[in-house]
């Protein structure tokens, strides 16, 4: 079974400092998940996560051990991601309307596509939607179904009230949901 | 019929709708087939995206880290060789100057055909006279006695050495040090 991160956090702060390696081996891959999906460029993913790994090392000693190491650590990527982001003045503009919870009570748009879930063409137009997907729902959207987490969780690494953790979340579904159908929808017609 | 709304049928994808929205939630679903294909739809997109391949992150990334955060003992030689870069560099160059004026008797005459390292020599020895005379007006001023009446050639060397020192630790603060940061 494998150690957890707070085993290994208690060994970095006994002085064991290598150990730290074993913590870059379990989470680089999903960080730099985050951060590919809110920066949408490779070099600046690396050089964020890099930056992230090294702010992390040294914040160890204020480690709050009331939360898990991975929600700290992915608050500190998601900061570091939104601050190159500011930095190139990229910020993510969100029409006023985007953030409504109201629109979320309207029924869904149409029914779906009839389409093979399995097949290896809705899969890929899915895979590809969501490397699309702007890049503040991106990162919530990655934050709940790659890292796994909750809404608490998510309000945690992105100090952002849950109200609108909630509805940056659902939109990005429904953006998704409207892409691919846009996209298979049109497939169909054309070989129609 | 009124269909679920984007809300109820996410909620209920996720397993997050409250009770008692859930019954009347499962009942609508039990007699209209475009909300029960809405759900499967989103489900299938809910679980490619947890399936979605992550992202990999570039080989380099845990040694540059761990480079920063604890350099390995292993590295300790060639890093400390890359951070004294400039001071080796200094160094010889200082050591260079020395050696060819101690070996070379005819360094500080003047030939008619003057090498690069003369002209070095040379630039060195006006900055340093313009010192002297900066110091010597400078004590007079202060109306203090005992001035060196005469430079011989080996106060000259001690003197010159120490301002390619100076000068040799200056660029390698502001120049050598910057470089090779950058490279790293």
């Amino acid at each position: 079974m494998a150690k957890p991160d707070e085993e290994i956090v208690r060994r970095i702060l006994a002085g064991e400092k290598r150990a730290f390696g074993e913590l870059v081996d379990r989470h680089k891959d999903k960080a730099m998940t985050l951060a590919l999906r809110m920066l949408k460029n490779r070099e600046d993913a690396e050089e964020a996560l890099q930056d992230a790994f090294v702010r992390a090392f040294h914040a160890l000693p204020r480690f709050e051990w009331k939360a898990s190491f991975s929600t700290w650590f992915y608050r500190i990527v998601y900061n570091v991601c939104a601050t190159t982001l500011s930095k190139k003045e990229e910020g993510i503009h969100i029409p006023l309307d985007e953030e409504d919870e109201q629109t979320l009570e309207l029924p869904s748009e149409g029914a779906p596509p009839d389409v093979e879930f399995a097949s290896n063409e809705f899969q890929q137009t899915v895979m590809e939607e969501v490397q699309k997907m702007p890049q503040l729902y991106g990162a919530i959207f990655t934050l709940f179904f790659v890292q796994d987490m909750s809404y608490e969780q998510i309000v945690e690494v992105t100090g952002l009230p849950l109200g609108t953790v909630k509805v940056r979340l659902f939109r990005a579904r429904t953006m998704l949901r409207s892409a691919v159908t846009k996209r298979l929808g049109m497939k169909k017609e054309i070989t129609v | 019929m009124n269909h679920l709304t984007t809300r109820e049928i996410l909620q209920y994808v996720d397993g997050t709708i409250l009770n008692g929205e859930r019954t009347s939630v499962v009942s609508h679903l039990e007699v209209c087939p475009r909300c029960g294909k809405e759900v499967e739809f989103q489900r299938a997109l809910g679980r490619i995206a947890r399936q979605a391949a992550l992202e990999a992150a570039p080989e380099q990334l845990k040694g540059r880290v761990m480079e920063r955060v604890a350099p390995g003992k292993q590295h300790l030689w060639f890093q400390k060789i890359i951070d004294n870069l400039g001071s080796l560099f200094a160094m010889i160059i200082v050591l260079g100057i020395f050696g060819y004026a101690l070996l070379t008797p005819t360094a500080w005459k003047s030939t008619d055909q003057p090498t690069v390292i003369t002209n070095v020599l040379k630039t060195y020895s006006d900055l340093y006279g313009q010192a002297k005379q900066y110091l010597k007006t400078e004590s007079t001023k202060l109306q203090s006695t005992g001035t060196p009446s005469s430079w011989t050639g080996s106060n000259r060397l001690i003197a010159l050495t120490l301002l390619s020192l100076v000068i040799l630790i200056a660029i390698d603060g502001l120049v050598l040090r910057k470089i090779t940061k950058l490279r790293l």
